[in-house]
């Protein structure tokens, strides 16, 4: 028995309340820099997730958002495809070449490690971080991006046998 | 890349959390693990 060793602490949460944590996390950051922060999707998708790890994977999406976008809005939308809940997290910022789309989730490996450095923006680690959480929880990231128009991050976790443990409804 | 395990993770988080706090440590130790494999390997 590995007594000791950080497990996942999967339990049933309500994405939207998860969604809508994330985004009020940044939005003062996002109104300094006049960009909108949009958060969509249905209220009652619910998945079994670590909810801690889950606000991990978006905060550091949204993080990135924040980082790379001069105008426009930062979106967190959640939607359910088939036996998955899709988080997407999209960003009217910059965008990322083509040709570096491959080497996103490298660790210690910046696309922009010029820009990055001017920015003050980490090591090359958020996505390599992000990749293993979502991992660790049964999903897959895809990031898509037009380079100069934005870039989409869909994290796809399985919704699994899913019960609330902590309604907001009172 | 393999899976790894939470605890792998966190650590990888510590980092990057210092990271955030103090930019040129980790950039530091991350050229002198570089350095340090070329020795390894040239000797």
């Amino acid at each position: 028995m590995d007594a000791g060793e950080p497990r996942l602490e999967m339990r049933g949460i309500n994405a939207l309340d998860v969604c809508r944590a994330c985004a009020s996390r940044i939005e003062q950051n996002a109104a300094q820099k006049g960009l909108a922060v949009i958060v969509d999707g249905d209220e009652n998708v619910c998945l079994r997730a670590d909810p801690k790890r889950l606000q991990d994977i978006l905060d550091n999406l949204m993080q990135n958002g924040l980082h790379y976008t001069t105008h426009g809005y930062i979106s967190l939308e959640v939607e359910v495809v088939n036996d998955t809940i899709v988080f997407c997290v999209s960003d009217t910022g910059r965008g990322i070449r083509n040709e570096d789309l491959g080497r996103l989730f490298n660790r210690f490996e910046s696309v922009n490690a010029q820009s990055d450095a001017q920015v003050g923006l980490g090591a090359g680690l958020g996505l390599a971080i992000v990749h293993d959480l979502v991992k660790l929880q049964g999903g897959e990231v895809v990031i898509t991006s037009v380079w100069g128009e934005g870039t989409c991050a869909r994290v796809s976790l399985p919704a699994g046998y899913c019960q609330l443990e902590n309604s907001s409804a009172a | 890349m393999g899976k790894r395990t939470l605890c792998e993770v966190k650590l990888w988080q510590f980092l990057d959390g210092f990271e955030q706090l103090f930019p040129s440590v980790v950039t530091y130790f991350y050229w002198v693990n570089w350095v340090g494999l070329a020795f390894f390997w040239l000797n």
